[in-house]
């Protein structure tokens, strides 16, 4: 899901990463808006919001949600930094950085609102801050690794190039272009998940609270866990076909010039 | 040229963020943040519908709600009949009440201080917009669900 990079990348390990991140993302944007009253997934509402503060001089508003949306910018502009930097030496650790990094925000969020948090406005702010920097670094790396095709965090280009497919598909020479209908599946299986993480949000924030945080971290442990064992399931694979291969040469060899 | 292009590349990567770390410090500076700035005491001056209904093309006139109006949406929330809130820096909200008596809540505001928690005896909660904070008044909306009207519109001056 992780470990491949860019053109490498199947559809199904687009839809594997697409899938659960936008379920995390979704989660994470419901149980903000819930607890905070805030959304932290996108920021488009936020860039509306800052024109408003602005025109009514509201300086302080504008100050926290400029730092907001720098926040988001900057933890998509570390995970592309890390990703890049680590890139081809230690791919997996760069694709598994950001999201461990994700993990800690998450984990630090959950912790802090079930023992601390007394929902003064200053931790309403710091909260909603270190969450809009989780959904930066997550968008960040799963744009980067996926070439750009894959952005889980909000539904705006998604919705809209599922509009634009599916418009094309009202003519029979797209229906039958595989790219659109693979496309198509990768759109859709990130708008479900996003729909799902938020409502199994919504429906379990009433009895778990600031619990929510701990299970989307466990979601994208599992994503770590996950691309490790299979690469090493996939390291294992290839090791012994090499031996098995080695095997038949050393077998060819001692059959085509016996001593 | 070249060389000066070379140079000026990092420094402005380098310089980025520091210069929107800058920025933030200097507009959170130029103003009181919304929990600091509701400290006080404040009067309500106004009950009125954000909006009303139009009749033959023309907006009817009387966006003011009357008393007894009031006392029935009211009725059911929190503030009911208060005249005057104080509100207390450490988060306990007094609404004195025209007949002499007060209640005392729990506040908070929410998101980036638009939305105003008022909590009794952590027994009931409501949530009401906080549109409008400035040095002489406040505006708060809620939602009325009764009778279709939408949108309540308080107005509040600042008196201490």
């Amino acid at each position: 899901m992780l470990r491949k990079f860019n053109t490498n990348r199947t559809l199904a390990d687009n839809i594997k990463l697409g899938s659960l991140t936008a379920f995390v993302a979704g989660m994470v944007n419901v149980a903000s808006v819930m607890i905070f009253f805030a959304f932290t997934s996108n920021i488009t509402g936020h860039f509306a919001v800052l024109a408003e503060e602005i025109s009514k001089g509201n300086w302080y508003q504008v100050a926290i949600v400029f730092g907001w949306i720098l926040l988001f910018f900057t933890g998509s502009f570390t995970a592309n930094f890390i990703v890049t930097g680590l890139g081809n030496k230690r791919r997996q650790l760069a694709h598994a950085l950001p999201l461990a990094i994700e993990i800690l925000c998450l984990t630090g969020v959950g912790l802090y609102g079930q023992l601390w948090y007394g929902e003064t406005l200053t931790e309403t702010e710091w909260l909603l801050a270190v969450m809009l920097f989780a959904m930066g670094l997550q968008n960040g790396l799963t744009a980067s690794i996926s070439n750009f095709t894959v952005k889980t965090t909000h539904l705006t280009g998604t919705i809209t190039d599922l509009g634009i497919l599916f418009s094309m598909f009202t003519r029979a020479e797209y229906r039958k272009n595989r790219e659109l209908h693979n496309k198509a599946k990768l759109l859709l299986a990130i708008t479900c998940s996003y729909l799902a993480g938020g409502i199994i949000a919504g429906s379990v924030y009433l009895y778990l609270s600031f619990v929510v945080f701990y299970i989307v971290s466990a979601i994208l442990l599992f994503i770590i866990c996950y691309d490790h064992f299979k690469l090493r399931s996939m390291i294992r694979v290839r090791q012994k076909q090499t031996r098995e291969v080695h095997g038949r040469q050393v077998m060819y060899r001692d059959k085509a010039y016996p001593e | 040229m070249t060389a000066l292009k070379k140079f000026s590349r990092p420094v402005l990567y380098v310089a980025f963020f520091p210069v929107c770390l800058a920025l933030f410090i200097l507009l959170i500076s130029q103003d009181k943040s919304p929990d600091r700035k509701i400290v006080g005491k404040w009067r309500e001056v106004s009950w009125e519908y954000e909006k009303v209904n139009r009749e033959n093309n023309q907006l009817l006139p009387d966006r003011k709600i009357h008393e007894h109006v009031r006392n029935e949406l009211a009725q059911d929330l929190i503030i009911h009949r208060a005249e005057t809130w104080e509100f207390l820096p450490n988060g306990k909200l007094l609404l004195h009440k025209d007949d002499g008596s007060t209640v005392r809540l729990d506040w908070k505001l929410k998101g980036r201080g638009h939305i105003l928690k008022l909590n009794y005896a952590d027994e009931k909660t409501e949530y009401y917009d906080l549109n409008k904070l400035w040095q002489e008044g406040m505006t708060l909306y809620f939602d009325v669900e009764i009778q279709a009207k939408g949108i309540v519109r308080m107005t509040f001056e600042k008196i201490t």
